[in-house]
């Protein structure tokens, strides 16, 4: 099973932290899975502001969009990509890859949400700054879980990649460490039972090891993200579905798709 | 890994629906997964009246007491839709207990909008409603559908060895998933032995929309969920909804209420 794993941050600004990422997947992954970690070229740069933001999903669009076209080329063939994985927490072109793609495009949001659920009545985000806020709260709602969801609270990275030093330098590492677990208690306070760290702060408490904080778990979200991304791939090949195609995910007719494509120069989708 | 996976189902009664999901268990689970499916002695006889539901809710709280004190199991999965005993279980049960409701719902809202859910009978579509309301996701369902000839849904059984039977069954779930969709569903969920049927034939879409193989997905979510265990050593939130009573409660409930596999020492 080979996966496709998507970070928004930047391969160069945030290599520590794609790195740690990494390791976490790996040592998720089941025997005969591997889990290819990417990056991107200058993304996190400020996408707590929506126009960053999109250009940053412009890259995991085209992203998503190559794997499709290696999958046509490779279609029988070892080396076909088996899933794609949006493992950064604001969804970037979910949608639009849903739509588009044959394998399944698994969600980091979706993923710990839901699961959240399963483990407690109630969960809480702690988001990278304040101005994620309202982002991240409209995701969850968006879901239908706004009863589920006990706070959204916050860490002060403004920039977020500043959390690339967390993963090389203790100290920075330490304070991250008691900014997440601050805001946890007070989620905590406000009835919080499961927590879900988005961004860097979920890989960095995982690699510490740190699961849990005053009884109430702490999601790992990176290290979920690929158990349910094998269990998609298992379902995927056991039925021959990875997503409905009737209303939401519903793909464009191949002829739309080829104009389109012309249009704006969609090089993956020339031939439909 | 071994988990032990709870029907709701009559053992002997519905001895057909509980082989076809063993055979389902056994293809989809992983290299090392054993998936050992049981029923109950006298279960889904009427459950759609919960006065006999509440008789099949103690068996299963019973054995799930028994196997998850075992030591023997990884998880113990509640494979009846209707969630028997399923908080009580996670309240006491240190592996994960797994629910059908959960792992269906959940997942067929990462594959569309809206869902919908094909129940056995009339009466059981407030009870299926309820469930939904209680995950918060209400606002993704499309609508439930009951299918007509199931008032007991004991009469599933046949269908699973009586080829003319199974014609009819799964022309009645067909039909009744494409009323479904016509309300706005994009994923159907069919409960109970419904899904077996459909699966056993390798039905997974109707009129292109995914009909859930819930019990193979139940298989893949109970694999991903102890593999997950076994990283972080954790399952659930002790904290409120499946906080777990104080040991000296136990033993003193344990003892009052003869619950031998909670009693220290056993």
């Amino acid at each position: 099973m080979r996966i496709w794993y998507q970070l928004l941050s930047s391969e160069t600004g945030m290599k520590n932290s794609i790195a740690a990422t990494q390791a976490l997947a790996t040592k998720a992954a089941a025997l005969g899975t591997t889990v290819e970690v990417r990056g991107t070229r200058e993304g996190a740069l400020g996408d707590n502001y929506r126009l960053f933001w999109h250009y940053d999903v412009r890259e995991v669009i085209a992203n998503g969009l190559k794997i499709r076209e290696t999958n046509v080329a490779q279609a029988g063939k070892p080396g076909a990509y088996d899933a794609f994985v949006i493992a950064n927490s604001l969804e970037p072109g979910i949608v639009e890859l849903r739509e588009m793609l044959d394998i399944p495009v698994l969600s980091f949001m979706e993923v710990s949400c839901f699961h959240a659920c399963t483990m407690g009545e109630k969960f809480a985000l702690v988001v990278p700054n304040k101005k994620f806020v309202p982002r991240y709260r409209e995701i969850a709602i968006s879901y239908g879980l706004r009863d589920r969801l006990a706070a959204v609270d916050f860490v002060p990275m403004t920039n977020i990649r500043d959390f690339d030093t967390v993963f090389t330098n203790a100290t920075a590492g330490d304070q991250l460490r008691d900014a997440v677990l601050t805001a946890a208690r007070r989620c905590i306070d406000q009835g919080a039972e499961v927590i879900i760290c988005p961004g860097p702060s979920t890989a960095l408490m995982a690699s510490r090891g740190i699961y849990e904080v005053d009884g109430v778990p702490i999601l790992d979200s990176y290290s979920l993200l690929v158990k349910i991304a094998e269990a998609t791939v298992a379902m995927h090949k056991l039925t021959g579905v990875a997503v409905s195609r009737k209303g939401l995910y519903q793909s464009p007719p191949t002829e739309l798709v080829k104009k389109a494509a012309a249009i704006h120069d969609i090089g993956p989708l020339k031939n439909g | 890994m071994r988990i032990w996976y709870q029907l709701m189902a009559s053992e002997h009664g519905m001895n057909n629906f509980v082989a076809a999901t063993q055979a389902l268990c056994d293809k989809v689970a992983a290299p090392g997964t054993t998936v050992e499916v049981h029923g109950t002695r006298e279960g889904a006889y009427g459950d759609q009246y919960r006065l006999f539901w509440n008789y099949n809710v103690r068996e299963i709280i019973r054995n799930g007491l028994e196997a998850g004190t075992s030591g023997q199991f990884d998880a113990f999965v509640v494979a009846n839709s209707l969630e028997p005993g399923m908080v009580e279980l996670r309240e006491v049960l240190d592996i994960p207990v797994i629910s059908f409701m959960e792992a269906c719902c959940f997942t067929a809202c990462t594959m569309g909008e809206k869902f919908a859910l094909i129940v056995p009978n009339e009466k059981f579509v407030p009870r299926y409603r309820e469930i939904v309301y209680g995950y918060g996701i209400i606002s993704r369902l499309a609508t439930i559908e009951p299918l007509a000839s199931y008032e007991n849904t004991r009469n599933f059984n046949q269908a699973f060895v009586d080829e003319k039977q199974e014609a009819v069954c799964i022309a009645e779930i067909t039909a009744t998933a494409r009323r479904a969709i016509d309300k706005g569903a994009e994923v159907v969920i069919a409960i109970g032995a419904a899904t077996a049927l459909l699966a056993k034939q390798g039905i997974y879409q109707i009129d292109g929309v995914p009909v859930l193989d819930s019990y193979s997905l139940l298989v893949k979510i109970a694999e991903a969920t102890v593999g997950y265990r076994r990283i972080t050593g954790t399952h659930i939130s002790r904290k409120r909804m499946y906080q777990s009573p104080p040991a000296d409660l136990l033993q003193r409930a344990a003892t009052i209420h003869d619950i031998k596999p909670l009693l220290k020492g056993k």
